[in-house]
This record gives C-alpha cells, sequence and structure tokens, in this order.
C-alpha cells in the first residue's frame, strides 16, 4: 500500500520512502545504543501487542516515526487560554486575543506557522491589564506570609513562572519579575507593582512559546528534550495546557524518559476530562469544522440553517470524533460506520432520530443511512454550496483528507461560474465534468465519490427526490487495486473503512497533529504499516496514540 | 510520492518572496517636505461589481472633466458624492490582468477569493487546495505600511466593516499580506472591526491636556509600560540567543511587534491642531452582534463611528493608511427597497448579464441601488474628512480614498473592467475626472498601474507594482 498522488489525467502513482531520513531506531556505529541517555530497550515499538508496554524492535522496512529538528512553538490560542487560566483562574475568553493563524491539512498547530504576529503582541499587550485588574491581589499573591511583601513576591513569581514559562524558575527569572515590580510600586503600591509584573508574566516569549530545545547533543547530533520538556510535550497534546502536578512530579523524579512511565501518564490523562479539549482539536482540524462556523447558505433554500443548529452540529461531530479517539478499544472503522451520536432535540429531529427521546441530550443511534463522520451534518454542509450540495468538495475531501492523496487544483482558466438555470438534480449540474475530458481526468475520482452522499442535500439532511427526481446515488471506490461500485453512502463508507489507505491516512493525520508538522517520508510507510494494524485489528486507536507518545522520538530533536 | 500541494504553499509561506515583486525592494523611505501634511490612503473593498452605465457619469466636461451635473441622474450610483465631483475619479477599464492572464482561453473569469487576494497586491494567486496557506503579496496597503514604519503609532491598519463577517476571508485569503507575504488578518476578530481600530489608534491615547494633567504622574505610567515593554524584548533578545535559523526568525517577529509598542509609547503627545480622539465604537460581543451592528438599521451609524475613527486617526497621525474590506458575495443588502434579497450575489449580482431582458433590468437596478447604498457611506466619510482643517486646505486634500470592488461583470465574475472610483488626495492627484482606459478583450489595463499611482503621493516613485509582468503607472491620474 501506498499513499497515492494523482495528475490530472487521473493516473495513479505509488511513492517509496526515503533511505537518507532520520532514524532514531537505529542503534548507531558501535550499534545497541544511541548514545541519548535513554535506553533503545526502554522504548515501546508501534508492534506491541495491545495493551502491552513490553518493548520490541520495530521491524525494518516498516517505516519508523522521524526525529523532529529542535524548534520553539508558540502555543495555540487554546493552549495559551488553558496556559492563563491555570495563572489567573477565571473563565476570561483569553483565547479570542488571537489572530487567525495560517492552517495547513486542516491543523492550526503546525509550530512552523506558529508566530508572534505584530497585531497579537500588540492585543496581549492591551489585554493582559485589562485580564490582571480583574484579578483580586489575594487570587494573584502565591504566598504564605503576606506581611513579609517582597518575600511574598519572590515566592509568587517563583510559583508562577513554573507555569507561564514553562520550566523552573530560575533565579534571573524572579530578579527581573522585582525589577518590575519595584518600577511599579514606585510612587504607587505594592499592589500597582504585582500587577505590573504580571503583565510581564502573560506576554513573555517565555510564556508564548514552549521550547523543544533539549540540552547538549549526542555523538548522532540528537539532543534528549528535558524533563520539563517531555511533560509539557505530553500535557500539551493531550490537554491543550500546562503539565498537571503528576506530571511535573514524574518530571522531577527524571522519570518521563521511560516510555513505559509515559504510557501510564498518557493513559490517565485520556480517561480525564481534560484531555476532551485537546482531542476536539484534532477533530476540528481533521474535519473542517472551523469552517461550518462561517458557513453560510442560501437563506431561501435552506431558513433552517441558523447559528444554532451549525453550533450543534459541530458539537455533535466533535463529541463523536473524541469519544471514539478515547475509547479503549476503538478502531478507525468506526469512525466510518458508527452510528452513535449524542443530540439535543433540535438535532434529534433533524436527523429523524426514531423513536424521540424522552430527554436531551441523548446518546442515540442514527437512522441506517448515516454512517460514522460521512453521515455527519457537519460535515455534509461544510462541504457544500449556498444553495445546494457539492459531489466534488465531497469527494475531493474523501480522497485528500480520509486518503490522504494529493488532488491538483484546478486549471486556472476553468470558468467555475455555477449556471444560473439550474437542472434538474446537483448530479446532472456536475455531469459537465464527464463529458469534458478535460475536466474528467481528476473530476472522475472526486465527483465519483461524492455522489453516494446525493441522498444528502446541502445542509446534509436526507432525501430521496431532489426537485421532484428520484436521487441517482451511484459511485465508485477506487483506490489502490481495489475498483468497487457502490450505491449510497453506507455502501461506500463501509468499503472505505476496510482500505488499507484510509486507515494509513487516519493514522498519518494523528501523526501530523500530533507532531505539529509535516510527516517524513519514513513516516509515511510508518503509517501505511500502523494503519494496516489498525485495520485488521491488531491495534486500537488508543494504541497509537500511545504508540507516537512513547516512542523515542517524542523525545529526541535533531541538533541544528 | 509526489509533494503534496498544500506541502508546497507552505513551503513558499515560511521561504522567501518571489522575483515578481522583487523590483519593490530597493526603495528607500519615503521623505516629506518640512511642515507640509502627509499624504494618507484609505482603502475600502466592497463585493460585486458595478452596471456601469450606472457608474459613468452622465456628462463630462473638456477631458472628462466631472462637474456636479455629470453624477445626477437616475440611479446613478455616485449621486451621494456630488458635492464631491471635483475631488472624484471614475476610473473605467482597469481589470484584474495578472489574474486573468492565467486563464488560457484570455477568458475574463476570476474567483471570489482570487480577487480578494489579487486586488492590492496585484499579483496572480496560486489556486488553493483544502488546507492550503495563500501567498501573496506586499499588498498596497503593508507596501506603504513598512515604509512609514515607525513614523506613527500604526504603519497600516486593516479594519472589517459592512457584511464583512467572518466569510469576508478566510484565515488562508485574505486582502492583506505583508512584507513576508504572510497574511496579516485572518478570520474576524475584535481587533479587526472598527471598535478594534479605534482601540489600536487611540488605546492609551491622552488628548494634548489644556491643563490639570500631572506630568509626573504621566512619566511615572510611561515608566512603568516601558519597563514591561522592555523586559519582554530582553527576554525575546535572550532566548533568540538559544535558538537558529528559521527558529529565531519566529522571535524576530515577536521583537518587531515590542518595538511598535515602545515606539508608541515614546511617541510624543500629538500637537496637531484639531486632534481629539474621536467616541469609540461599541465592541460587538459576538460574530452575531457585529453582525447585527452592520444591519439595515444600525449600519450607517456603525459606519459613521468607523469614519469617525478614520478621520481622527489621521488628523492626529496616528496612522496614515487604512484598508477597510467591506463583505463578500453572500452579502444581504441594507436599503429598504431591497429588503427582499437575502443574498445579493446568487440573487442579483448573478443576473446583471442573462438572456432574460427583463431579469437583467431588474438585477442591474437593484445592483446600481445596492451600490448608491455604499456611496453614500463614502460621503459620509469624505464630508468627516473634508470638516477637519489641514495646512491650507483640509484633510480630505491629503487622504486619497479608494473604493475597490470585486468584479466588473459580477454575472461571470469578470475580472476585466472592474469598478474602481477614487476620491480626495487633490494635492496629490489630478481628481474630478472620467478616466476612460482601453478595456477590449485583447488590451485591458492592468489594475497594477493604479496600485503603482498610488505609491507615488507617499514619495515612493516605482514604475509598477506587483507582478513585474505588469510594470507601468495611471500617470494621468497623478498631480505633476
Amino acid at each position: 500500500m501506498a499513499f497515492l498522488s494523482m495528475g490530472c489525467t487521473g493516473s495513479i502513482s505509488g511513492s517509496t520512502g526515503d533511505p537518507n531520513s532520520l532514524d532514531p531506531d537505529d542503534p548507531g556505529p558501535g550499534g545497541g545504543s544511541d548514545g541519548t541517555g535513554v535506553s533503545q530497550d526502554d522504548e515501546l515499538p508501534i508492534d506491541m501487542p495491545r495493551g502491552d508496554v513490553t518493548p520490541g524492535p520495530v521491524a525494518l522496512g516498516e517505516g519508523r516515526l522521524s526525529v523532529t529538528p529542535r524548534r520553539i512553538r508558540r502555543l495555540t490560542p487554546l493552549e495559551y487560554g488553558r496556559t492563563v487560566e491555570a495563572i489567573l483562574g477565571g473563565a476570561t475568553a483569553y483565547a479570542t486575543q488571537f489572530p487567525s493563524d495560517p492552517t495547513v491539512h486542516g491543523f492550526h498547530n503546525f509550530s512552523d506557522t506558529l508566530e508572534m504576529r505584530p497585531l497579537l503582541t500588540e492585543n496581549l499587550w492591551v489585554a493582559a491589564k485589562s485580564w490582571i485588574a480583574g484579578v483580586p491581589l489575594t487570587t494573584l499573591l502565591k504566598c504564605t506570609n503576606r506581611n513579609d511583601e517582597l518575600g511574598c513576591a519572590r515566592q509568587t513569581f517563583r510559583d508562577v513562572v513554573r507555569i507561564a514559562y514553562h520550566r523552573d524558575a530560575t533565579d534571573g527569572d524572579v530578579a527581573e519579575l522585582m525589577a518590575v515590580l519595584e518600577v511599579g510600586r514606585t510612587g504607587s503600591t505594592f499592589e500597582a507593582g504585582v500587577r505590573l509584573a504580571y503583565e510581564v508574566l502573560l506576554q513573555s516569549p517565555y510564556t508564548m512559546f514552549r521550547t523543544e530545545l533539549g540540552d547538549q547533543p549526542n555523538a548522532l547530533g540528537y539532543v534528549t528534550l528535558t524533563q520539563q520538556e517531555i511533560a509539557n510535550q505530553i500535557a500539551f497534546m493531550l490537554t491543550a495546557g500546562p503539565p498537571d502536578d503528576g506530571l511535573r512530579m514524574a518530571a522531577a523524579r527524571d522519570e518521563l524518559g521511560s516510555s513505559a512511565t509515559r504510557a501510564e501518564h498518557v493513559r490517565r490523562l485520556l480517561d480525564g476530562p481534560r484531555a476532551q479539549a485537546a482531542l476536539n482539536e484534532f477533530a476540528r482540524g481533521w474535519l473542517m469544522l472551523e469552517t461550518l462556523r462561517f458557513d453560510q447558505k442560501s437563506t431561501t433554500v435552506f431558513p433552517q440553517f441558523t447559528a444554532t443548529l451549525k453550533d450543534q452540529m459541530k458539537a455533535e461531530s466533535l463529541d463523536f470524533v473524541t469519544r471514539i479517539l478515547a475509547d479503549k478499544d476503538a478502531s478507525v472503522a468506526e469512525l466510518f460506520t458508527s452510528r452513535t451520536a449524542t443530540v439535543d432535540s433540535t438535532l434529534a429531529q433533524f436527523y429523524g432520530v426514531e423513536p424521540q427521546p424522552r430527554s436531551f441530550p441523548a446518546t442515540v443511534e442514527l437512522p441506517p443511512e448515516r454512517g460514522g463522520i460521512l453521515g455527519r451534518a457537519s460535515l455534509l454542509s461544510t462541504l457544500g454550496h449556498s444553495a445546494y450540495g457539492s459531489p466534488v468538495m465531497r469527494g475531493a475531501f474523501v480522497r485528500r483528507r480520509l486518503l490522504c492523496e494529493s488532488i491538483p487544483d484546478p486549471p486556472p482558466d476553468i470558468n467555475a461560474t455555477v449556471p444560473t438555470m439550474a437542472p434538474r438534480t446537483t448530479r446532472e449540474l456536475f455531469a459537465e465534468h464527464s463529458r469534458n475530458p478535460t475536466c474528467a481526468g481528476c473530476h472522475a475520482v472526486m465527483d465519483e465519490l461524492g455522489f453516494p452522499f446525493e441522498v444528502f442535500d446541502g445542509i446534509g439532511r436526507y432525501r430521496t427526490l431532489e426537485n421532484g427526481h428520484p436521487i441517482d446515488a451511484r459511485g465508485v471506490l477506487e483506490v489502490g487495486n481495489l475498483r468497487q461500485e457502490v450505491t449510497g453512502p453506507i455502501e461506500l463508507t463501509m468499503a472505505l473503512a476496510q482500505t488499507p489507505e484510509a486507515n494509513a491516512c487516519f493514522a498519518m493525520n494523528w501523526l501530523r497533529h500530533a507532531s505539529a508538522r509535516e510527516e517524513t517520508d519514513d513516516e509515511k510507510i510508518w503509517s501505511e504499516a500502523t494503519g494496516e494494524r489498525l485495520r485488521t485489528g491488531e491495534l486500537n486507536l488508543r494504541d497509537m496514540l500511545l504508540a507516537t507518545i512513547t516512542s523515542q522520538t517524542f523525545i529526541l530533536r535533531g541538533a541544528q | 510520492m509526489k509533494p503534496s500541494h498544500e506541502r508546497r504553499l507552505l513551503l513558499k509561506a515560511i521561504g522567501a518572496a518571489p522575483a515578481a515583486s522583487a523590483f519593490l525592494q530597493w526603495l528607500a523611505p519615503p521623505a516629506y517636505a518640512a511642515g507640509s501634511p502627509p499624504p494618507r490612503l484609505v482603502i475600502l473593498w466592497t463585493p460585486h461589481g458595478p452596471p456601469w452605465e450606472f457608474l459613468r457619469p452622465k456628462t463630462t466636461g473638456p477631458g472628462g472633466q466631472l462637474t456636479p451635473d455629470s453624477l445626477v441622474y437616475n440611479q446613478s450610483i455616485l449621486e451621494p458624492c456630488k458635492a464631491f465631483a471635483d475631488q472624484t475619479l471614475i476610473l473605467e477599464g482597469l481589470s484584474y490582468k495578472c489574474r486573468m492572464d492565467q486563464n488560457a482561453g484570455g477568458e475574463d473569469y476570476v474567483g471570489h477569493e482570487d480577487s480578494a487576494t489579487t486586488f492590492l497586491s496585484g499579483q496572480r494567486v496560486p489556486n488553493l487546495g483544502q488546507g492550503g496557506v495563500a501567498v501573496s503579496g506586499p499588498t498596497l496597503d503593508q507596501f506603504l505600511g513598512s515604509k512609514l514604519q515607525g513614523q506613527t503609532a500604526i504603519a497600516s491598519a486593516v479594519v472589517a466593516m459592512l457584511d464583512a463577517g467572518p466569510n469576508a476571508q478566510s484565515g488562508n485569503n485574505t486582502f492583506s499580506y505583508d512584507a513576508n507575504r504572510k497574511p496579516t488578518a485572518g478570520l474576524m476578530r475584535p481587533d479587526d472591526v472598527p471598535s478594534g481600530l479605534y482601540r489600536r489608534l487611540f488605546g492609551g491615547f491622552t488628548a494634548p491636556a489644556g491643563g490639570g494633567s500631572d506630568p509626573t504622574a504621566a512619566n511615572r505610567e510611561l515608566a512603568r509600560r516601558r519597563s514591561v515593554v522592555q523586559t519582554l524584548a530582553r527576554q525575546a533578545k535572550t532566548f533568540q540567543g538559544r535558538l537558529a535559523n528559521q527558529e529565531r526568525q519566529k522571535l524576530e517577529m515577536h521583537l518587531q511587534g515590542l518595538a511598535d509598542i515602545e515606539r508608541k509609547l515614546g511617541a510624543p503627545a500629538p500637537t496637531i491642531v484639531g486632534c481629539t480622539a474621536p467616541r469609540a465604537p461599541v465592541r460587538p460581543t459576538s460574530v452575531s452582534d457585529y453582525q447585527e451592528k452592520w444591519t439595515m438599521t444600525h449600519g450607517a451609524a456603525e459606519f459613521g463611528a468607523l469614519a469617525d475613527v478614520i478621520a481622527h486617526g489621521f488628523a492626529c497621525d496616528r496612522t496614515r493608511v487604512v484598508l477597510g474590506y467591506g463583505g463578500m458575495s453572500g452579502t444581504v443588502p441594507w436599503e429598504p427597497s431591497l429588503s427582499s434579497i437575502k443574498d445579493m450575489h446568487h440573487e442579483v449580482a448573478h443576473y446583471l448579464s442573462t438572456n432574460d431582458a427583463n431579469a437583467m433590468k431588474i438585477a442591474r437596478d437593484r445592483m446600481a441601488i445596492y451600490m448608491r447604498s455604499i456611496a453614500r457611506l463614502f460621503s459620509g466619510l469624505l464630508e468627516r474628512l473634508q470638516s477637519i482643517a489641514e495646512g491650507n486646505g483640509t484633510l480630505l486634500d491629503n487622504t486619497i480614498v479608494l473604493w475597490g470592488t470585486e468584479f466588473g461583470d459580477p454575472s461571470g465574475h469578470a475580472g476585466r473592467n472592474v469598478g474602481f472610483v477614487v476620491f480626495g488626495g487633490r494635492n496629490y492627484l489630478q481628481t474630478g475626472f472620467h478616466r476612460k482606459y482601453p478595456s477590449t478583450k485583447v488590451a485591458t489595463t492592468p489594475h497594477n498601474h493604479l496600485l503603482a499611482a498610488l505609491c507615488h503621493p507617499f514619495g515612493l516613485k516605482v514604475n509598477g507594482f506587483g507582478d513585474a509582468r505588469y510594470q507601468g503607472v495611471l500617470t494621468d491620474i497623478l498631480k505633476t
């Protein structure tokens, strides 16, 4: 199996791995030890038996996770919000000060794209002061003896720096903040000084960026992340916020170099309430759920497509994906086929849930025509135009996001103006693609994957007729060596769930999100191998999440 | 494996600017004659495109000269601006040619996103796949801002208005790209809206006091603010010292932002006559609230508040360049007579050219009404600018107001003969004319020439703007 890339002719070609990519599993010269200070045997391999943390080698030729170069990562809005929340408390919308960041593959967390643009710097400059003004001094001070004001301030800063700067405070950090405090209280009060120093804490580059720099490089050019950096990595990946006490203590005890210890913390966090928001971030990017908020439909055609309905659609999809991801035994196939949904009354009615639950929110089985993520109204609405759904967008989404294929953009000279005279059905509207040989090369592979979803209208409502004409939901799933004719979304999603490509692509997407960067060629092969194990049930989704964190590459970085 | 398109776009986004815009790089910052009021630029963009028969003047004097009567006729879009006829330039025949030339068959078609990204960049733009990151620019607003850096509190500001809501710009397609070819603004956020512009320009601003202020207290406050920003900058530099290559760049941008803040703190209090802070627009509490502020009921007042912020921001020299983007294809019109229209693009704009003569007439009339409602807003802005004395005339004499639109004929998404109108700036431009440029299928005038001309008042004598293949300047609009 290989990830596929298509030319405009519709031809399909395979790919090979890059033999030159970094390989943390290579024992290196002398063999047996990589010189990182972390035992090779301590690594938890991807091909472990489910639930087992016994180490074992990764088979050669099946790809491996690559080492990320040393880097700093600006916090995402959610991460920053949670960090400030841990410092100031309260539920202020700290994250709203962030101008939007570019997305790559739908994800909002790619390290290379997250910067401190001047507008963000300026926003925080104004906002930080007002946030602090809203917090009582008693909350800001973390000391036990408040009679000694300066001693109290030192203790406070030492305590808060640990959260804000993502590391333990140095004497220099405290002295720097004390100097600011001094300026603040000159001609004013101790309280004014404390508040001024807090302004530094909330905007510091040490707060805005967390590090993956490690210490000194070894002979192979790798550095091992510090214990605090590892704790941050786990915490921000799984809870979108700073480490909890459990991780901090483990870091203090120097335990996080052990993959088994990391696995324990991953399980603990995944079972806890704070993992939800972090997994939401993955789902939000993967399924383009942010786009839904801005989706505008013709109010004439879809008057019921209100902001409230959109919010409900989004919430339901997020809940669906994160529940499966956090589930101890879930498979990729469930993401494609499960009909379970948690709905409120409006959405239950929208989906035509029978019988209607007596109370809401209710966890229900959706009608049989809806399976997995592709049966959810959020995605079906997003992948459409103002007045009708788009087989092209739906098909392209399956190709790009669910099969990780690269589809070229339309040639620039295409006139994509939508005809003003509506044909009988949406399918007819797009029939030009198959008649025109210039279009057919690409559109055959997209549209044929989009047509089975014609049973859903532009906002994802089920239908059997369009403008009085029967829906034609026939399509073709063509991927790898498979060519399968399907009718309707269920046949398509059932078939899709069983393809190695869809399973590998899911692993790839998780890896992109987890590593916050583009994949390497080695990692494409890793995804294929992992995807196959997901497909056959040898691994479940939680195993895959664990694998990315317990891998030795999780704690190594390439020295630049 | 073929590298994905998304990846290539990302690599471009983090890499260097291509050669197409390289010829702008050598230019030095502009210089002004001592004591003269500086030029300013407001760029306001609205969706759709004009039925040209209602944008052209009814009659003109010699050389296309406009008179108040030129703009007064049934369905005239510019009638609300008739008092400013001598300060108006109607530019007919300009096209998004750099984008159209991507069409192999010489078609006029440009996409909605293409129009937005080409408008101020003068560059053809890549088509985007899902998850791609558009790269373009620098756009005119940011290019001028980069040259004015340090001279005002904010080098160049971007603001959302009208139905700009979130649909107007996605995170990956915007009107404004900075010198690093990155979008300067994304989805609508509190700081992109009029109240945010007010805060950026006047936050912490104290108008020159007539007495009663405590200079010691003010100095202490300044020392406090400086203490914070200087600590942050020192931290960023120390941090930067530990990093290499691209990672250093991330802090470079941060340092730039901090330097901007420190410069604002250190700027002397404005002593310009007539400089006062305007009333602050009310900050929207949500996307829905933002949309409510721009409805038929409240929109004119909201624009008035925005116009006040812009005019006072210029008068106080807090900034010299403002870009406002207003709405996109799904715009809901405000005119009471159009209240039945829910989607201007699909219900009106798409019918500006159709075989159904009756439907076409209705659509063109409606579009004229819609655009006249926008012209009424412009008129309010022009009045405000004119009401502020500056130099030997008014602020309007030194302020160029560019109205840009999305298309020529929006029914076919035509990038040919796009609607452009310029108001004000008569100290720099030859205003009061209807200028016609060739706009046939074979020969049309790139709108790059207009963008280049608008650099000249700022002392930047460029020969072109954007894509180097479309060099040229609309010299006939410049005052010699």
